[in-house]
């Protein structure tokens, strides 16, 4: 094994295959963070440049992307409050929080450190015990999945602190906009109105855009003709280290270790990934971190934590049946599946006693490129802060530019740019009427899954729904989420009450 | 300066994805056809990323540029089960800048489910530029089922019990009814999804039989997890595992092979048509083309001419029009 280490690392340390990496993670990161373009577009535009160079080499590029690009959306939800993908959303929520109290670089830089911690813990599961957790996700049928996508709704649907309601709402209109276009099995036309356009549905990026990114645009520009330049936020950027003390690293551990294990299960369960398993850690950690559960969505540290841990550790995750499995994740790994095919090499179960050179070639790629995108975004941390500096009026024109360019790009249409401005008036609406947007995306996400799960498996069992509650995983997961959905309803009625009898106690 | 820096950097990524994206759909009218290509064709294929069909289109791409000296840029545009690719280049401009690379999935299958309203009569068909050969059936471990002649007893003493992975109203599910036809056998047809969900619930016992890429499958047959039962070519693809037998030779009449199409718009120059086919004839010959289409996909080059492929997808057509109720 040492050896193969040996033959690893000379692989990734040739010059060329460095500097490729470098400038692989560097544009990851820019991938990530501007709101638009996402990991999958940065690594469809580079995998059929890999095809010419040798599989070590090309998929260390790739790598470095994925990793950089997951990373990368951190700086956009800090700076400016618009998750620069998916996997970011969480980040959000309290990043931006921290910015507006003038702890910006504490929260750019505990992001950065826990990407590179949530990366090395899921690596290093990928390298010591894949193969046997990867038989974990052969355990997951059409029920399970079914089981699984209605408890992270449920789980997701609660996070809106005050309202329960209006996250439940916002989760089931993004279920409804996900039945738009042909539906699963058996190909039925919904809300298509016979445009070709619609038959495909609307993409998840173009949601997520819009709901975030476009809707922040719209908002500021309510505003932003008014601002004074003494308005605009400053980041103080002279911290030390990456801004946190060794007291709250300590008291971070267990929402990291939290986070990290939701990261890690999530990527590793092929169809969902790193967007999903940052909200999905922070709820968790919100509920079983009581101390400080009030406040999460305020500005605190463990919210970064979690959201920023768990989406790479699904990076980790998600290699671990792509690579023991040869089954990709999610929609990044099918790519890096595609990128083995070419060079006729099939992950599989013998992969690592067929091609153990490129195996430890990459296991190497991914701890290099965590390094690297540890330094860089260190580094870069200042740059980024630089942007703030930007008035806004100029500085979201860009960002909404970036948006639309982004939109284009996912398949060359005009229809995702209406998509997206579409969902932007439809977030700037959430936003007045303060109904979070991040349940929207999740039930748009997981709705498909959901129903698509739900069919199959209930073709599988001949229609016999009781199937869903026989499978002992699929029965747990539904159990946990009805459970669960009392213990909110109890705890809101409780909190209600106790508002009641305090207003009582003011009269 | 280091704002500059940033911007420049942002900015030179999103022009990065604009060129890349929006290359070749400047529709300026090209020269006539003999002259075709005087700039960059648009491909547009119906495929993401990635897989087969994307593979044989870049891989056909490369020696376009190097006989033309023209490039191709690619556009992946997976949705709408390809539909979304096909009408895009239905409706262009018929100048030959863009083109379709699709296989009879999206050309004929789509039709046939009522996936689209239109068939491959409303394109010109120019030609099969290569042919899939490394689909085999599959069986899972926890079925007991250990070869064609097998499947076809254990099908007949428990009709609809042996569960068949496809996705329902697409080309697998076509691939499992004409099967189940030919053999004389009644499966019962899930609906699973891709290629990897397919894999997943095989090893995990809950389907029996799916058809696959054999590359996909390789290693898993190699362990026994996964048994491969037939190829589903005419001849034995030697570049496969040489033990696994035709359907012919396991006593089914059943040949299903899957050509890869280019086709352009209605109303094209004759004389465009006459010229990429002359230029794929020439890519089909050259060594190392057909050295990286082994090295890909266990596929042997093979290129079928404009009238011969007309005729080929005519009668496929006809063939696959047989099952269109069971498929809708």
């Amino acid at each position: 094994m040492l050896e193969l280490f040996a033959q690893g690392f000379a692989n990734v340390f040739s010059p060329f295959c460095l500097v490729l990496m470098v400038l692989g993670t560097v544009i990851g990161i820019i991938f990530g963070a501007v709101p638009g373009l996402s990991s999958v577009m940065a690594i469809a535009l580079f995998l059929p440049l890999t095809y010419g160079m040798d599989p070590g080499q090309g998929l260390s590029v790739l790598v470095a992307l994925y990793i950089g690009s997951v990373s990368g959306g951190l700086v956009s939800a800090i700076l400016l409050k618009i998750p620069g993908t998916p996997a970011s959303i969480a980040t959000c929520f309290d990043g931006h929080p921290m910015l507006a109290r003038g702890e910006g670089a504490k929260a750019l830089g505990a992001g950065v450190f826990y990407s590179f911690l949530g990366t090395i813990i899921s690596v290093v599961a990928l390298m010591f015990i894949a193969p046997q957790i990867a038989k974990v996700a052969i355990n997951f049928g059409p029920h399970e999945y079914f089981a699984i996508s209605i408890f992270s709704l449920m789980l997701i649907a609660t996070l809106s602190s005050g309202s329960m309601v209006k996250g439940i709402f916002s989760g089931v209109l993004g279920l409804a906009f996900a039945t738009v276009g042909i539906a699963p099995l058996d190909a039925v036309k919904r809300f298509t109105f016979g445009t070709v356009a619609l038959s495909d549905g609307f993409d998840v990026l173009t949601v997520m855009i819009g709901l975030f990114a476009v809707s922040e645009v719209i908002k500021i520009a309510e505003v932003a003709k008014r601002e004074k330049a003494s308005d605009v936020a400053q980041v103080n950027m002279k911290v030390k280290g990456f801004g946190f003390t060794v007291k709250e690293f300590i008291q971070q551990i267990p929402n990291a270790i939290r986070a990290a294990l939701v990261g890690l299960g999530i990527g590793i369960l092929p169809g969902i990934g790193a967007g999903t398993s940052n909200l999905v850690a922070y709820t968790v950690n919100k509920n079983a971190d009581k101390k400080h559960s009030d406040e999460y969505g305020k500005g605190y540290i463990g919210g970064i934590i979690s959201s920023e841990t768990a989406n790479n550790a699904s990076v980790g995750g998600a290699m671990i049946p792509l690579m023991t499995l040869g089954i990709p994740g999610d929609g990044v790994t099918a790519l890096l599946l595609g990128a083995f095919m070419v060079h006729g090499i099939a992950p599989g179960p013998l992969l690592f006693q067929n091609y153990g050179p490129l195996v430890y070639t990459i296991f190497v790629a991914c701890l290099v490129a965590t390094v690297l995108m540890l330094v860089i975004e260190w580094y870069g941390m200042h740059i980024f802060a630089k942007v703030l500096k930007v008035p806004r009026h100029i500085l979201l024109p860009i960002v909404f530019v970036l948006c639309v360019v982004g939109a284009f790009g996912l398949s060359s249409r005009v229809f995702d740019v209406w998509a997206v401005l579409i969902f932007g008036v439809i977030g700037y609406f959430f936003t007045i009427f303060k109904v979070p947007q991040a349940p929207f995306v999740i039930g748009f996400v997981l709705g498909s899954m959901a129903e698509t799960n739900f069919r199959r498996g209930m073709m599988m069992s001949d229609d016999n729904f009781l199937d869903f509650f026989t499978k002992p995983i699929a029965a747990a997961f539904l159990i946990f989420t009805l459970v669960y959905f009392l213990y909110v309803v109890v705890k809101e009625i409780k909190k209600a009450q106790a508002r009641k009898t305090a207003s009582g106690q003011a009269v | 300066m280091k704002k500059r820096q940033l911007f420049a950097s942002v900015m030179a990524g999103a022009l990065l994805l604009g060129t890349l994206a929006g290359c070749g759909n400047n529709s300026s009218a090209d020269g006539g056809g003999e002259e075709w290509p005087t700039k960059a064709v648009n491909v547009v294929v119906t495929a993401s990323a990635g897989g087969d069909t994307d593979f044989n289109a870049r891989t056909f791409a490369t020696y376009f540029e190097q006989v033309t000296g023209q490039p191709m840029v690619i556009t992946n545009t997976a949705g709408g089960g390809g539909s979304v690719a096909t009408s895009e280049v239905k409706d262009s401009k018929a100048d030959g800048s863009k083109i379709l690379f699709c296989h009879t999935g999206q050309m004929i299958v789509n039709e046939v489910a009522g996936l689209i309203d239109y068939s491959m009569d409303d394109f010109d068909i120019a030609c099969i530029p290569a042919v899939d050969k490394g689909t085999v059936l599959v069986a899972s471990k926890a079925s007991g089922i250990t070869s064609v002649e097998d499947l076809v007893e254990k099908a007949k003493a428990a009709p609809g019990e042996i569960t068949y992975a496809s996705e329902l109203g697409g080309y697998s599910h076509l691939q499992g009814l004409i099967l189940m036809e030919k053999a004389g056998i009644d499966l019962k047809i899930l609906d699973i999804g891709s290629a990897s969900d397919k894999i997943t619930n095989m090893l995990g016992g809950r389907v029996d039989l799916a058809a696959i890429s054999y590359g996909a499958v390789k290693d898993y047959a190699e362990t026994g997890d996964l048994i491969i039962l037939a190829q589903y070519n005419e001849e034995r693809n030697e570049n496969l595992d040489p033990d696994i037998p035709t359907f012919v030779e396991c006593g089914i009449d059943f040949v299903m092979e899957k050509p890869y199409i280019i086709a352009f718009p209605k109303g094209t120059d004759q004389a465009i048509i006459d010229k990429i086919n002359e230029v794929a004839a020439q890519i089909a010959e050259d060594p190392d083309y057909q050295a990286a289409l082994i090295e890909g996909y266990n596929q042997p080059a093979e290129y079928i001419a404009h009238d011969e492929a007309l005729e080929l997808l005519a009668q496929t057509r006809e063939d696959y029009m047989a099952y269109q109720d069971l498929l809708q």
